[in-house]
């Protein structure tokens, strides 16, 4: 284990010890013991509630996520190549950009229905903008001097997408997934929360109204930990190997 | 066998924000005959690369025909040595190479790249990226790609500024054993005008932007003998009187 690791670790165990302690010292039905949380947890886990709701909101977040990232990289990708749409279309992707998330969600619900397509569509709408705005700035980024090469030796258009824009492009898509997922998670929430029978955001909005802040928290820290594998897992392998080369 | 004719009417830069609009380019017409070798030479910024560019089908933005015969836009038969390597840094050497053919690893394929790292002694970097290799490094390894495609028109810019002229010299002679082995057309700008008369069948002079032909010339000796200091010495100070001389006759002219 190297150091590093090794300090994260150390800050996450002092991070619930301090929390243990405040909490047997305070005594306060708000904030229940590390111990506790974890307990539930575990609980919960065994039941099959957690993993059968984690695993609904999981799938929301893949195909809206998915969808996202497509939708936003071929508008982002056009909008950087062709000035005239970009002119045109940048007053639409302000606006988008700034209605809240709060908003397109309900008004999804109210023309949609209470539909899970609804649901995707209102994440979905919150998501593409940014991906966009990240996209179109690595696409106004790209090397032409690299594109007249490949230009003159006729590389065409796929084996260009593929070896030259594609290579430059990564590290903008990379950001985009990055702050794309924190951002979904956020929002698939509030979506559950206010228009879905199932998920996460549903059984987080049920524990409010019961005042289980020991299972609130148990499903929170259920969260961080997927959140944590996704990132070790396939966000950062994914960023090693195409950096290879940046040595 | 026909020849290759370009011609260019005008080409224009158009006016920014922060420039006004430049003529580079303006009735500028020059035969290539196939299998021949042509430098071009011109004061810097006169539409050289520009010229170049065009040739080489990234700039379809000017008016005028470029005949290249029986190649196509599409035919990969065109070679582009630029004023910087141009290699794609996420791509190794050889993958930088690999890149430009059908199919790399036909036996006749590996045997030519063999051969031309082992021209250029970058044999070694061969799985190096670029970013790990210096500049004289990369140029080689840019001219590799170029003579790997085994081309029917090979524009080289400028090919051999920043190596040292020991291995600029060894490439320049590899380039003229190449050339006569597999005769192919080449268009070479430089502004080195001992390098023009070193490599060149006929020498094209371009003036100012908007550029033109000025004037051309046939390089006369015989390139057995162009390895002579002397006589290449001696040519070029009979460009300069006939260069004083055009000059006075291109303003009667026009």
């Amino acid at each position: 284990m190297n150091s590093p690791r090794l300090n994260a670790c150390i800050s996450v165990v002092l991070l619930l010890a301090f929390w243990q302690l405040l909490a047997t010292s305070l005594k306060l039905q708000a904030l229940p013991p590390a111990t506790e949380v974890l307990k539930q947890l575990v609980m919960v886990t065994e039941n099959g509630q957690l993993p059968y709701h984690l695993g609904i909101t999981l799938t929301r977040l893949i195909v809206s996520f998915s969808l996202s990232m497509i939708i936003g990289v071929l508008i982002g990708i056009g909008l950087g190549r062709q000035p005239i749409l970009d002119q045109f279309f940048d007053q639409w992707l302000l606006i988008l950009l700034n209605i809240p998330a709060l908003v397109t969600i309900i008004l999804c619900y109210l023309w949609f229905g209470l539909t899970e397509a609804a649901a995707i569509l209102a994440v979905v709408i919150n998501k593409v903008p940014n991906v966009v705005v990240t996209i179109r700035e690595g696409t106004r980024a790209l090397d032409t001097r690299l594109l007249e090469m490949a230009d003159s030796y006729r590389f065409g258009r796929w084996k260009t997408y593929r070896h030259v824009i594609w290579p430059q492009l990564f590290p903008y898509l990379m950001a985009a997934a990055r702050t794309g997922l924190a951002l979904i998670w956020k929002i698939i929430l509030v979506v559950e929360l206010l228009g879905c029978s199932n998920g996460m955001g549903y059984q987080i909005h049920l524990f409010f109204q019961l005042f289980d802040v020991t299972s609130i928290l148990a499903y929170t820290i259920a969260f961080i930990i997927v959140i944590q594998l996704i990132e070790m897992f396939i966000l950062k392998p994914l960023e090693q190997r195409a950096s290879t080369w940046r040595q | 066998m026909t020849d290759y004719s370009i011609d260019i009417t005008r080409k224009e830069y158009p006016a920014t924000a922060s420039t006004s609009a430049h003529i580079a380019i303006k009735n500028l017409h020059l035969t290539l005959k196939q299998n021949e070798f042509v430098c071009l030479v011109g004061p810097s910024g006169c539409g050289k690369t520009t010229l170049m560019n065009i040739v080489a089908g990234i700039d379809q933005n000017y008016e005028g025909t470029i005949n290249l015969g029986t190649l196509s836009q599409t035919d990969n038969k065109v070679a582009y040595v630029f004023q910087e390597p141009r290699l794609l840094p996420w791509r190794s050497v050889i993958q930088n190479i690999h890149l430009v053919l059908d199919d790399p690893n036909a036996p006749h394929n590996t045997k030519l790249i063999e051969e031309l790292l082992e021209l250029m002694e970058i044999t070694h970097i061969r799985d190096h990226y670029p970013g790990q290799i210096s500049l004289g490094m990369a140029r080689r390894v840019a001219l590799v790609r170029a003579f790997v495609v085994q081309p029917q028109i090979l524009l080289m810019d400028e090919p051999f500024v920043s190596l040292d002229e020991r291995t600029a010299q060894r490439i320049r002679q590899r380039l003229l054993e190449t050339w006569q082995t597999q005769p192919h057309t080449i268009l070479f700008v430089t502004h080195d005008i001992r390098e023009a008369i070193y490599l060149a069948d006929r020498i094209v002079f371009l003036s100012q932007a908007p550029s033109n032909v000025i004037n051309e010339v046939k390089v006369t000796i015989p390139r057995h003998n162009r390895t002579d200091e002397h006589s290449i010495e001696a040519f070029r100070q009979s460009l300069k009187r006939i260069g004083s001389k055009t000059k006075n006759y291109s303003g009667a002219t026009k």
